[in-house]
């Protein structure tokens, strides 16, 4: 499955083109941005990334 | 798969614990630590940690750093031992020379104590031997081999001269004395961490703290030879049945006092009518002493609870509803200290408990909790406190279906599983 179609097809991927339409972050992505800015420094950024980004796949196996 | 109304990722370290999600911050844990503390950070090395900060804690699996950190809470803890770093200044230094500052530590400084061998024909041993209360102590040790790789580490409790050998060219255990629980962890760079704990029920209050070298397993006296030493570092010894962080003394003990977690989500974030607690984490004892994690109304009459029980290796989920209890399941692990993914469900007449990737029991009959508001490493009020490492927490406002279920609850492969589990693959 190519990048375009997991993207089309994952909540996460309809979620980005829907807020970006509305001209709002989603929340989802958005998380890692904020806790960053509200704790003024996030130590494990690659496992914050890994997580969302298998969290988002695992939504493609169903 | 749904997406987690509520999602902690153990990441930042600061005054407060910080949830992914909601962004918003509403999902952030009120954090609170009056002392310093200390946590293996992402180089493998103990590190401070300042009063009020939380720690990220990364896990070693053979001396080496795996996988993304923990949030670890642990409980009150005082070093009784003075002079934690500075061997050389121990009361009672037997056919032994001690040399301090003598090499890297565990915390990455060169202030480890070289252990010299006198040539006397004798015990080379050096220890102190502190007062303390009628109560189970724990006393650990990072030493490493030099020319000398085995040692015995004395602690008393129903009988004197309790001893425990180490083997620390294998990072084994020897001899294990019968009211002793021993363990060897692996630090990196030829570190490790020994420890013994007294098993039974009959105290010391003068148990003493010894270190000593030795020429093999079970060996107590030689002759030793001026060329023969070990390293030492980061002394301990702490009331109660299992070693916690290191905590660092000079001239008196210090304490390390207890951690709070709590205060989660608001009304909003939580729904009363269906939904999924899910948690990643490891106790740091099967010490058969209740340690809630819960999501409740801000009191007791309603609360969703996952907590080992009183039974060794058990874990139960329980929801109230209203005063009454609804739900109750239970579920053996082989073991509470080894990471374990718990999910519950719960809707009206349908609750389930899952625990790494296995339906472990349902209930189909039963009401939910009402008023939810707030999720706590601990029972209503801050009782019970968890204490353990936390590796992710999520919060479904919805009630999952088995498919997802089963796979919130599981790993993606097997070696993600060991190492989550912190097993060798041989």
């Amino acid at each position: 499955m190519s990048w375009g179609e997991i993207y089309n097809t994952s909540w996460w991927g309809v979620a980005i083109d829907t807020a970006s339409s509305l001209g709002t972050k989603p929340d989802f992505f958005s998380g890692q941005f904020t806790m960053d800015v509200r704790s003024g420094g996030v130590e494990a950024k690659k496992c914050v990334a890994d997580w969302t980004h298998e969290t988002a796949l695992k939504d493609l196996n169903n | 798969m749904a997406k987690p109304k509520l999602a902690l990722i153990p990441a930042t370290i600061g005054d407060k614990v910080y949830s992914i999600l909601p962004s918003n911050g509403v999902g952030d844990f009120d954090f609170n630590r009056g002392s310093e503390a200390t946590r293996i950070n992402a180089q493998g090395l103990i590190e401070k940690v300042s009063s009020g900060e939380n720690r990220l804690n990364y896990s070693l699996l053979d001396g080496e750093v795996v996988g993304c950190p923990s949030l670890l809470l642990e409980p009150q803890r005082t070093n009784l031992l003075q002079y934690s770093e500075q061997l050389s200044n121990w009361t009672n230094i037997q056919n032994v020379t001690v040399s301090d500052n003598d090499i890297i530590s565990p915390d990455g400084t060169q202030n480890a104590s070289k252990v010299n061998e006198t040539t006397s024909n004798s015990i080379h041993r050096l220890f102190l031997n502190p007062t303390v209360t009628s109560a189970k102590h724990t006393y650990s040790i990072f030493l490493k081999k030099g020319t000398r790789s085995w040692v015995y580490l004395r602690l008393d409790g129903a009988q004197s001269e309790q001893r425990t050998w180490f083997d620390l060219e294998n990072g084994v255990l020897g001899n294990v004395n019968s009211d002793h629980i021993a363990s060897i962890e692996n630090f990196g760079n030829g570190w490790y961490r020994c420890s013994v704990s007294i098993a039974g029920t009959t105290y010391d209050t003068t148990p003493l703290a010894i270190l000593a070298l030795s020429t093999e397993n079970n060996v107590l006296s030689y002759a030793g030879g001026t060329d023969k030493y070990i390293y030492a570092w980061g002394a301990m010894l702490e009331e109660g049945s299992y070693p916690t962080s290191y905590i660092k003394t000079t001239s008196a003990a210090v304490t390390r006092v207890a951690e709070t977690c709590n205060g989660s989500g608001d009304a909003d974030t939580f729904n009363d009518s269906e939904g999924v607690l899910m948690v990643d984490a490891s106790f740091l004892s099967d010490d058969l002493t209740l340690r809630y994690i819960t999501l409740n109304s801000s009191n007791t009459a309603n609360r969703i609870i996952l907590a080992p029980t009183t039974t060794s290796n058990q874990i139960r989920c329980q929801l109230i509803s209203s005063s009454v209890p609804q739900v109750e399941l239970f579920h053996t692990v082989q073991d509470i200290k080894d990471n374990i993914k718990i999910a519950f469900k719960y809707k009206n007449n349908d609750f389930a408990f899952w625990v790494n990737g296995f339906e472990v029991g349902t209930d189909n009959s039963g009401t939910t909790s009402i008023g939810l508001n707030s999720l706590d490493f601990s029972n209503v009020g801050g009782a019970q406190p968890f204490y353990g490492n936390t590796k992710q927490l999520q919060y479904f406002d919805t009630a999952l279906s088995d498919t997802e279920l089963e796979q919130l609850t599981s790993w993606d492969s097997f070696r993600d599983m060991a190492q989550a589990q912190l097993y060798s693959i041989q």
